[in-house]
């Protein structure tokens, strides 16, 4: 009987395939029917949707001047016009031969199309927390990469750059810190492909689409526990004009703020351990510079009615502050697409090339050779060359270089090429059926060349005549997509369904060589062999490879009742061959719904409510590993050595212990959401709420040996709970002709705990230590406890400061303070909690004015409810240090007024936490397009000037409280040696022609 | 091409292999993947081995927890350089679970007696006689270093357990008695002689006389028995033989010792092969490294104490050949002068709190060698004959006599280890007296505060140390060789508090309890319980 059905339904649709054909082949009582299709603005729309309401089979979509002419219409027929984000129109065309239309917006609150997993949604249909930033709200300036674009301005996404390395890609964080060992980023798609934030020019980003909650975001299964953040490129559409624009810009950047030390007056009036060395150096100023960026984007873009096609070419050349700092990159981006067999098969390839070039060099290197650390501690007094010509070095001072020298005798160049290539086929044999191959590849080759001559310091203190290596490192990310869609429409019934599989590879593998004391520093690292050390088997080699997989099943059904009631199921079955033999595979289910209250009769009345819709879901996503082979029983061969029969010989040692077990840790999700628009769109927003667990946490236990061959196992055993609001308010205070202003504001808390971290079997202690500043303060400074979140710190507590000049530590169990000794810090008893590092609120704030032709924007940012450790001060705030030290370091910190002396070790105590509250004026642009004639050369002209980081309010007193967070235990930290923040001003242009 | 592609990447789908998640592993060996060749078994001895010089010679190593809370040197903070912290712990004996050292000892020693269990479950290994004594031999050393470390120790003497097994720990005595009977019953079966780094029949005897000397110390219980069956394994060694004091004190500290008479038991390191003692870059200031031409790194954290430093004969040449102070000379003679003026190391040290960097005297007793190589590759002489000469002497002393041999015995044998150290032979006599007399040991607490030059400070003496000049006699000849600790826990007052406990030294201070013995052993490394359910922690930590 089933079979019959089926049949029936094929024979059905068979026929009304014929039948169509012949319809368009037989014309009676037909006529032809033209016109323009607008929007409200009177621009021709291109690409909109032309069919005859009843036989949809027979339709034709606009050119590049909105035009159409469609044959074939019944006499008394109605044509209907459709186009992504405005309302669809049926218009009778009975006794008319020319019908034009103007199609409205409507309300965007509800017909915008966003981006979901492997498709796209009608705002008004979506039932999970998905956020959409489209192009025209990004933020301009001397943009490094895709996350400056949209900073501020999703609600529960932080995004923070805290340093000023040109290289330095932003650190991305949405709804807490889910995992202790895997990713805590969300996943980057770039139109649909794993990449990064760095992956296209942010000039060529056409929306970026952030997938918030475990709903949205199941259908990517395992990597998807962060959220989602899907990028989609320009590319062109049908029947559009051809265009080119440029868009360029130039940038001057310098430090937005260097630290207090000691200068060479100081050192003169004897307030460091420094002699007078006589000369009169700042080494800031001496590895510093006002750097100078340029940025070039030119593209072109276009299509006739059955094949489209686009290029976009970048150039950035990015100077970093620190002297030989900067990022050079070339990209380009082209596409082609076609559309074949009257629609039913289209084809596109697209391909992305990139160069990238930086130079190797210790500006953010985090110890002792970093240059800005060195260049802060040294001697003011010192010269940068002695009167030999030489360098001015003090070897005798342990861990203190010449940062100049640092710079000039290091010699180093990183190069990365990097190709994009992808090919799709998209099969839709009828309207709303689509199935689309894609098939993908990536792979990158990096390849970084370093010199240390002769002079460098590393080479002077261990008497090397010159060091060189070459690393190189290939990367292959090749993906398969099948996916296949279904959606139709009828009557008050919506319903789409999708099902796909994803297989992905990846491969990684490297080579490394070294080599040192060269004949001549004249080679560099272009004659490796020449090295003596080679000869006497101080040189070293290293390679690697390694790889692995990732397949998934994925299916989704969404069905919507009348525009009011939504629901969505979607489903993957991932899995990965990192894990265990017993459990490669996983499942992650989502349910969704959502509640459009505002369409309900009885909501009829409400009339200034556009829309009122409450959304909510709850799905399962897990996080994968980073590595491979994590649950095999792994050896190294030669990592030991041992003496046999008068011969040293290479040992077998084990590297990990076996978890057939090991499996995904997973995060299950609710939310709850609430989306609004009132007056006309004037006043939009949305709310969530959300509560995440995640569970099977992975963690590297201590293991006792024996019996275990290795003494730790990754197990999957702990949990871990994040909670919290995200609110979105979109406002148009005023608008009139001539001026409006328009303004986002964003809100976001978190609430983060750790619920456990054992079982029967994997036991630790409810706590771990993290946090570690390195020698000579060797000390742990946060603390991991279970039923507590995961970015305390956890530090002695300062109470004043002894009259011997050394910090009086309050014993939390006698509560009596007790003069500092050095054992203090690593001992749990004096040890207190301090204070946490991850904001409880972050704020954006964006604010956009046009005045006719003038546009000024605005973007706040702001962080509140958490505390800095302030590295620099636990370093430098001291007055044992042989080097130089903060001007701080004489202040009376305490009201006892006392000062610390030269018997208080360098150390870390919660005198140095810090409350972080900022607000930050991220960007300040101002704009303007030149009033244009219609002309045959150019469309559009626009000039603007931005500020990026032009100030901030704070009462922090280091460097910048916007602080990167990129790793779990140091939340809160502003590290000793990273790269200070800048300020840049911009000056650029675009031009459409 | 695209064709190609396509068909190539569909052809996954039309298999099984389209849901195929089997791993490909490149770079290393995988158990799950790999067959193992009898090349392969051999290699698998490596660990046997390496954990002992990682266990000696690891970042706070075997000697470094053995001295570093002894009353011979310390690593003080030092000022505008740092060090301190965990180095002052221990010197002052406030021992925490997260102290280094502790970590380091459990964590090589465990993974040295794991390694052995692995390797006597394999069948092939078990039909060869030499190769199972030579690991039970060397389970037996780890065991022991363990046991008188931590006392409370789990004993896990195969290694098929079932699935999620944890072991506890044993009572004392069981460990005891398994470390005894394993080195009786491997007792002239590994050979006489088989090179640096293997376990020979003198070892054995060496390891058995240790646990002999020191069950006292250990259980308490005053059975003086073990001293006369330490006397008759260390008989053994002195009559095969094979071992003699050699020429110079300082041929057991070279780079190579293996040409040594005396090394009964030498762990081998070898340039490019093993690297391990870093004392050269731990002692020496950057600018002093000139002395040897050395390139390595060097921080000069650790000194030593002023009140041993004057405890030496100035005509005991052991004293220049150990420690080096005063001005320093480079390779060719010249003085070394820093940008801060000349190089002087000095004798006297501030406060274990705060040292500026040229306070201390430095230790050289090891050879340093130029170039990168320093103290790197220095053999360890883990046991000597000097040291089987010295058990029998203060065994013989501590039982007043034994099977016909005398106290004078006694005092000859300590003697004949200090002749080669004196230009003139009457000064390198001890007589009985000197030996069961005090230590000329200054003791008591000695505090400088390095900005204002004002003294803390508390006479102790050491008269009432029992056996107080055979004490001083091992401090002089075992410095750097893992002794003290051990020795001090040994060597009792006569208040009955040993002097580990009970003297003060520089910035550490004697236990007022007498009976608080808590600190005889180490808390167990808070990894290691947390790892572990089933261990207890020590008592009083």
């Amino acid at each position: 009987m089933k079979n019959k059905v089926f049949t029936l339904c094929l024979s059905r649709r068979i026929s009304m395939l014929l039948l169509l054909t012949i319809c368009s082949l037989a014309a009676f009582a037909q006529k032809t029917v033209s016109g323009t299709v607008t929007d409200k603005g009177k621009e021709p729309l291109i690409g909109v949707n032309v069919t005859v309401v009843g036989n949809s089979g027979v339709g034709v979509v606009t050119d590049y001047n909105g035009r159409y002419v469609l044959n074939d219409v019944p006499e008394n027929g109605a044509l209907k016009f459709s186009y992504v984000g405005y309302e669809t129109q049926e218009v009778s065309v009975a006794g008319k031969n020319n019908v034009s239309v103007v199609l409205d917006e409507g309300n965007q609150e509800v017909n915008e199309i966003v981006v979901v997993g492997y498709g796209v949604q009608r705002k008004g249909d979506v039932t999970s927390a998905i956020s959409t930033v489209k192009a025209e709200d990004f933020t301009v300036g001397n943009i490094q990469d895709a996350g400056d674009l949209i900073k501020g301005k999703v609600a529960g996404l932080t995004i923070a750059r805290g340093t000023g390395d040109p290289n330095d890609e932003s650190t991305i964080r949405l709804r807490g810190t889910i995992s202790l060992y895997g990713s805590n980023t969300p996943l980057i798609l770039v139109d649909g492909i794993e990449g990064d934030l760095t992956t296209v020019a942010p000039e060529n980003i056409e929306s970026i689409d952030v997938l918030k909650d475990a709903s949205a975001a199941a259908i990517y299964g395992t990597r998807g526990a962060n959220g989602v953040i899907i990028i989609t490129t320009k590319t062109a559409h049908r029947q559009q004009k051809t265009t080119a624009t440029y868009s360029g810009y130039m940038s001057i950047s310098s430090f937005a703020k260097t630290l207090d030390f000691m200068d060479s007056k100081d050192v003169r009036n004897g307030l460091t351990n420094f002699s007078d060395k006589g000369y009169d150096t700042d080494w800031v100023d001496a590895i510093s510079r006002t750097s100078f960026t340029h940025n070039h984007n030119f593209s072109i873009r276009g299509g006739n009615e059955t094949t489209t096609y686009y290029a976009d070419f970048t150039y950035r050349n990015a100077q970093g502050v620190i002297m030989d700092t900067y990022s050079d990159n070339i990209k380009m981006k082209a596409g082609v697409a076609h559309y074949m067999f009257n629609d039913i098969l289209k084809v596109g390839f697209d391909l992305q090339k990139t160069w990238h070039r930086h130079s190797v060099n210790n500006a953010s290197n985090g110890d002792n050779s970093n240059v800005y650390h060195q260049a802060i501690i040294r001697n003011p007094t010192s010269p940068i060359k002695g009167e030999d010509g030489e360098w001015d070095e003090n070897f005798g001072v342990s861990y203190y270089y010449n940062p100049v020298s640092m710079l000039e005798e290091l010699d180093g160049l990183f190069k990365r090429e990097k190709t994009i290539m992808t090919g799709t086929i998209t099969l839709e044999p009828i309207k709303g059926w689509q199935t689309k191959l894609m098939l993908n590849t990536d792979r990158s080759n990096n390849h970084t060349s370093t010199f240390y001559t002769s002079d460098y310091y590393g080479c002077l203190v261990n008497n090397y005549s010159g060091q060189a290596s070459h690393n190189y490192g290939y990367s292959k990310h090749d993906n398969l997509e099948l996916t296949s869609t279904y959606k139709q429409i009828w009557d008050k019934h919506r319903f789409e369904a999708l099902a796909g599989y994803s297989y992905q590879y990846n491969e990684f593998e490297g080579f490394y060589a070294y080599n040192r004391d060269f004949a001549t520093d004249f080679f560099k690292y272009n004659n490796l062999a020449n090295g003596e050390a080679l000869k006497n088997g101080n040189a070293s080699m290293t390679s690697y490879k390694e790889d692995n997989k990732l397949i998934g099943f994925f299916g989704r059904v969404s069905y919507g009742y009348d525009n009011k009631y939504n629901v969505l199921l979607s489903i993957r079955r991932e899995g990965s061959s990192k894990f265990g033999a017993n459990h490669k595979w996983g499942s992650f289910p989502s349910v969704s719904a959502g509640w459009t209250i505002s369409n309900e009769e009885f909501m009829k009345d409400f009339t200034w409510l556009d829309n009122l819709k409450i959304r909510a879901g709850y799905g399962v996503t897990g996080i994968i590993p980073n590595e491979s082979y994590l649950s095999l029983t792994r050896y190294n061969y030669g990592s030991s050595y041992y003496y046999s029969d008068g011969e040293w010989k290479q040992g077998l040692d084990v590297a990990s212990n076996p978890n057939p077990d090991l499996k995904w840790e997973k995060t299950g999700e609710w939310d709850l959401g609430l989306d609004w628009s009132v007056l006309d769109g004037r006043i939009t927003g949305s709310f969530d709420w959300y509560y995440g667990k995640t569970s099977g946490m992975l963690f590297e236990y201590t293991v006792p040996t024996p019996p275990n061959l290795y003494t730790s196992t990754l197990a999957n055993v702990g949990e871990m709970r994040n909670s919290g609001i995200e609110l979105l308010i979109n406002a148009i205070p005023v608008q009139t002709d001539d001026f409006t202003w328009k303004t986002t504001f964003t809100m976001s808390h978190n609430s983060n705990k750790l619920l456990s971290l054992s079982n029967d079997l994997y036991k630790t202690n409810s706590f771990y230590n993290d946090g570690w500043l390195g020698e000579p303060i060797t000390c742990w400074s946060t603390r991991m406890e279970v039923g507590k979140p995961v970015d305390q710190f956890y530090t002695p507590h300062a109470v004043g400061i002894s009259e011997n000049g050394k910090f009086l530590i309050e014993n939390p169990k006698t509560g009596e303070a007790e003069e500092f000794d050095g054992t203090m810090c690593n001992n749990d008893d004096y040890s207190q909690y301090a204070g946490h590092g991850l904001p409880d609120v972050t704020l954006g704030w964006g604010n956009t004015f046009n005045y006719k032709s003038f546009d000024l924007s605005m973007q706040f940012t702001s962080q509140l409810g958490f505390q800095i450790l302030n590295q620099n001060r636990c370093f430098y705030e001291n007055n044992a240090v042989a080097f130089n030290r903060l001007r701080s370091a004489n202040d009376a910190i305490f009201s006892d007024g006392n000062k610390l002396s030269a018997l208080q070790p360098q150390t870390v105590c919660d005198a140095y936490i810090e409350d972080g509250d900022y607000l930050k004026l991220t960007n300040l642009t101002v704009g303007y397009t030149l009033p244009l004639k219609e002309n045959k050369y150019v469309k559009n002209v626009r000039f603007h000037l931005s500020c990026d980081n032009l100030f901030t309010i704070t009462g922090y007193s280091g460097l910048d409280p916007e602080l990167s967070n990129a790793s779990l235990g140091f939340y809160g930290h502003d590290f000793r040696d990273k790269y200070p923040t800048t300020r840049s001003f911009t000056l650029g242009v675009n031009l459409t022609f | 091409m695209k064709k190609i592609i396509f068909s190539l990447c569909l052809l996954p789908l039309a298999f099984t292999s389209c849901t195929d998640l089997d791993e490909t592993i490149y770079d290393t060996i995988a158990a799950e993947k790999y067959e193992f060749t009898a090349e392969d078994a051999a290699s698998m001895f490596s660990p046997v081995y390496s954990n002992l010089r990682n266990m000696y010679w690891g970042w706070n190593g075997l000697n470094d927890i053995s001295e570093e809370c002894s009353d011979l040197w310390c690593t003080p903070f030092r000022i505008g350089v740092g060090w301190g912290d965990l180095y002052i712990t221990l010197h002052q004996h406030t021992y925490v679970n997260t102290l280094d050292h502790v970590w380091t000892e459990w964590y090589y020693g465990y993974n040295g007696i794991t390694a052995c269990n692995q390797l006597l479950d394999d069948e092939g290994v078990q039909s060869s006689p030499t190769a199972v004594a030579q690991l039970r031999g060397y389970r037996a050393l780890y065991y022991y270093l363990l046991f008188d470390l931590f006392r409370n120790i789990p004993l896990d003497t195969t290694y098929d357990h079932p699935d999620g097994w944890q072991p506890s720990q044993a009572k004392p005595q069981e460990t005891w008695d398994f470390i005894i009977s394993e080195l009786n019953d491997i007792k002239g079966k590994c050979g006489a002689d088989n090179g640096m780094g293997q376990i020979n029949d003198a070892t054995v005897n060496m390891i058995l006389a240790k646990m002999y000397l020191n069950h006292e110390a250990w259980f308490r219980d005053g059975d003086k028995s073990f001293y006369g069956k330490a006397i008759d394994v260390v008989n053994e060694i002195i009559d095969s033989k094979q071992y003699a004091l050699s020429a110079n004190y300082l041929d057991n500290f070279k780079e190579d010792i293996s040409g040594s008479p005396e090394i009964i038991f030498g762990i081998p390191f070898e340039y490019l092969y093993a690297s391990g003692n870093c004392y050269a870059n731990k002692w020496m200031n950057e600018a002093g490294r000139a002395t040897w031409g050395f390139n390595g790194w060097a921080t000069g954290g650790s000194a030593c104490l002023p009140q041993f430093l004057a405890t030496y004969d100035k005509d005991d040449m052991r004293l220049n050949e150990t420690w080096i102070w005063g001005q320093q000379y480079a390779l060719n003679g010249d003085p070394i002068i820093t940008d801060d003026g000349p190089l002087v190391y000095t004798t006297t040290l501030s406060s274990i709190n705060g040292c500026y960097p040229m306070e201390g005297a430095r230790l050289v007793k090891y050879e340093i060698i130029g170039s990168d190589w320093g103290t790197s590759y220095d053999d360890v002489p883990f046991f000597r004959y000097a040291d089987a000469l010295m058990i029998k002497a203060e065994c013989l002393l501590r039982l007043g006599g034994y099977k016909g041999e005398t106290e004078q015995d006694a005092a000859n044998l300590v003697t004949q280890v200090r002749q080669r150290n004196f230009a003139n032979p009457a000064k390198a006599t001890r007589t009985v007296a000197q030996l069961k007399g005090g230590s000329c040991y200054k003791y008591g607490y000695q505090e400088t505060d390095p900005n204002t030059g004002e003294k803390f400070e508390t006479t102790e003496g050491g008269a009432d140390i029992i056996l107080g000049g055979l004490l001083d006699d091992l401090a002089w000849e075992f410095i750097g060789e893992h002794h003290r600790r051990q020795d001090l826990v040994r060597f009792t007052m006569t208040n009955g508090q040993n002097v580990y406990n009970g003297k003060s030294w520089f910035c550490k201070k004697a236990l007022t309890d007498v009976n608080d013995h808590h600190l005889d052993i180490f808390p167990i490394g808070i990894d290691f319980l947390d790892g572990n359910p089933n261990l207890v922690q020590n008592p009083g930590y």
